[in-house]
């Protein structure tokens, strides 16, 4: 709810009945002052110039017009000379015995009454009955007016008091949105001495302490990314002769116990040659959104560079790894995050591949996109299993590799890549699992 | 084939087993690990260079840069960054190739043999596969000195074959290339003109190989027939 709003919804809510009960206790005293004021100005002629007969009823006073009351005279005993009479009131009785005063006794059985003792032996006690009339049209009229200048002038002091504020919250606000990026601060209102400056100084103040927070959490991460390129930088080179060496002792000639030793040390290496480059693809993708930029790349090269780094492991189990390219065919993409993300879909394919299985490796144009299937004639995986990788792969959480469902090596990280990229993958378990990826290709 | 290669390359180990597995190969390698050192070299000496980008007396592109204002040398780039950034720019300096830290030996010795053989490739025309000889020119499959009586379809197929000797093709690449799909159909169809092609080149059949889940390939040394 907007503050102006509000501020109208008080005026009418609560000012408008508090000014309207006010007006009416007006008109109520009022209306008393000004019956008043008639029956004294009634009692004094009465007692002035007392009248001779008693028989008499209201309209016979002379001079005045508007007073329609009822006067009746009553004898040293309070009985009504007149037979029609009401009552004399109790309450009146006694009240102007000694002297020729009156006395107003109002919310009597009519509207009110005044009794009045006048020089009358006959009828020494008179009393006016007043009836239940309304105030006179002009005294109303005066009250409504007041009324409307009163309500008016509260209306314009609470607009008067609301907009200044409302524009200033909104310059404020406006501010704060259009404050430069990750800088959280404003430079209007800091001079004002009042809660809308305190406001602007806080923001402020809370500004720097984030800002703080931010540098040193980008700090942090800052050198953790470094640790982890440096770690992986590290790692490269242990890891290229670890396999160069592997490689070479499986080529001796050993005894079958030793070969296969070999090739499980063979297998793992591999394996943390994966681990350490999705690390690195890691570390790019959570920067993905400064640091991305697609060139132009031949997906064909690209593949076949990802075949080469998977064959060894392929012959090693022996998996038939076919791999079919095109002359070339280029594409925008991250060649780095791409070939990332199609090696994983191939280390898979050959890892839940069992001995003397395939795995066909096919990159094709078709039409104005490039499609790749990676197939595989092992035992492939649900459908469920399927949904569920697409999931986590949103979630983008489990960058773990060997889980007990096998879900397999970094596919998160690959589905991520994709996503990037704004390539699809469909992945289909009939004999086997097929991953088709497609996307966009250039022109050749 | 040539075989020298200049390895630059400063750390020892690395270098040792690169500079290793090379020369098991058969390469004759020169390893140096100094940029300073590499760029007084007379880099046309070499049939190929692999080039690690970070080195001590001169950053791998500056090299390349230098290099490539006087020589074609084919350049293979060795870097454990998996900077796109790197490889980007290696391309644009004309680097023909990168390899990625860790890599199996094989890796290496396939993109040195990929980029040393790319050249020849191309240009050759004529060729004999075991018995079978094509010969892009003439537009003839001839089988131990026969020649075969092949359509033109058939003969299609064995040329996109033969232009890519060694290495499978996908069935929709053949299909795209060789079949007019609204006439002849799908893959379907390859499937029964590659029958017949086996048919024709009798004894020399397992050359045209079935490559499973692909296509095709045509093989200068068939796998043993199972």
């Amino acid at each position: 709810m907007s503050l102006r709003f509000k501020v109208a919804l008080w005026l009418v809510a609560i000012v408008l009945p508090v000014v309207t009960a006010f007006s009416m206790y007006r008109i109520g005293v009022e209306k008393r002052f000004v019956e008043e004021r008639t029956a004294d100005r009634i009692a004094s002629r009465l007692i002035e110039r007392s009248p001779r007969r008693c028989e008499f009823k209201g309209p016979r006073i002379r001079g005045r017009k508007r007073f329609r009351g009822e006067v009746y005279g009553y004898d040293a005993s309070y009985s009504p000379i007149l037979a029609s009479a009401p009552a004399y009131p109790e309450a009146l009785k006694g009240q102007v015995d000694d002297e020729p005063v009156h006395r107003n006794l109002w919310r009597g059985p009519k509207s009110g009454v005044t009794a009045v003792k006048i020089q009358n032996d006959v009828c020494p006690n008179v009393v006016i009955f007043w009836p239940d009339k309304p105030l006179p049209p002009p005294a109303v009229r005066s009250v409504v007016w007041q009324t409307i200048l009163l309500l008016l002038v509260l209306v314009l002091t609470g607009l008067g008091i609301a907009l200044p504020i409302v524009r200033r919250l909104r310059k404020l606000s406006d501010a704060v949105r259009s404050a430069p990026d990750k800088e959280y601060r404003v430079e209007v209102e800091l001079d004002r001495e009042d809660e809308i400056g305190e406001l602007a100084r806080a923001f402020n103040a809370t500004g720097e302490v984030v800002n703080e927070t931010i540098s040193d959490l980008q700090a942090r991460d800052e050198a953790l990314k470094a640790y982890i390129a440096n770690t992986t930088h590290d790692l490269a080179i242990p890891l290229t002769v670890l396999q160069h060496r592997l490689r070479k002792a499986v080529e001796s000639e050993v005894n079958e116990e030793v070969q296969g030793h070999l090739n499980t040390a063979m297998e793992e290496s591999h394996y943390m040659a994966a681990l350490v480059k999705n690390l690195n693809v890691t570390a790019k993708l959570d920067a993905a959104d400064l640091y991305f930029e697609t060139h132009p790349q031949d997906l064909a090269e690209l593949v076949e560079r990802v075949a080469t780094r998977h064959q060894p492991i392929a012959d090693l189990k022996g998996v038939e790894l076919n791999v079919a390219v095109p002359e070339s065919l280029t594409v925008e993409c991250d060649p780095t995050l791409a070939e990332q993300a199609i090696s994983n879909i191939v280390q898979n394919a050959i890892q839940y591949t069992p001995s003397g299985g395939h795995v066909a490796v096919v990159l094709d144009a078709v039409d104005a996109r490039f499609e790749l299937r990676v197939m595989d004639d092992g035992p492939g995986i649900a459908s469920e299993v399927v949904d569920r990788v697409f999931e986590r792969a949103v979630r983008a959480d489990e960058a773990r590799t060997r889980n007990p469902e096998g879900l397999g090596l970094g596919l998160a990280i690959t589905l991520n890549v994709f996503q990037l990229h704004d390539w699809s993958i469909e992945m289909q378990s009939e004999d086997g699992l097929t991953v088709i990826v497609t996307g966009p290709k250039q022109d050749s | 084939m040539s075989n020298a290669i200049l390895l630059v390359e400063d750390d020892v180990r690395l270098g040792d087993e690169v500079c290793q597995t090379l020369e098991d190969e058969g390469f004759e390698v020169t390893w140096v690990r100094d940029g300073q050192k590499a760029a007084s070299l007379a880099v046309d000496d070499y049939d190929l260079v692999v080039l690690d980008l970070m080195l001590p007396g001169r950053h791998g592109f500056d090299l390349l840069k230098e290099w490539r204002e006087k020589s074609e040398v084919p350049v293979i780039i060795l870097t454990a960054r998996t900077d796109t950034f790197d490889k980007v720019r290696g391309f644009k300096l004309g680097g023909d190739d990168y390899m990625t830290k860790p890599f199996w030996p094989e890796e290496l010795t396939a993109r040195i043999q990929a980029r040393l053989r790319r050249p020849t490739m191309d240009r050759e025309e004529v060729k004999e596969i075991g018995p079978i000889e094509v010969s892009i020119d003439a537009r003839s499959v001839s089988v131990d000195g026969e020649e075969l009586d092949l359509t033109k379809v058939e003969f299609d197929i064995i040329a996109l074959l033969f232009r890519r000797l060694d290495k499978p093709v996908s069935r929709r690449q053949l299909v795209d290339h060789v079949l007019d799909e609204e006439r002849e159909g799908g893959e379907r169809t390859l499937d029964v003109h590659v029958s017949r092609i086996r048919k024709k080149l009798g004894d020399a059949a397992p050359h045209l190989e079935t490559v499973w889940g692909v296509g095709y390939r045509l093989a200068t040394e068939p796998k043993e027939k199972k």
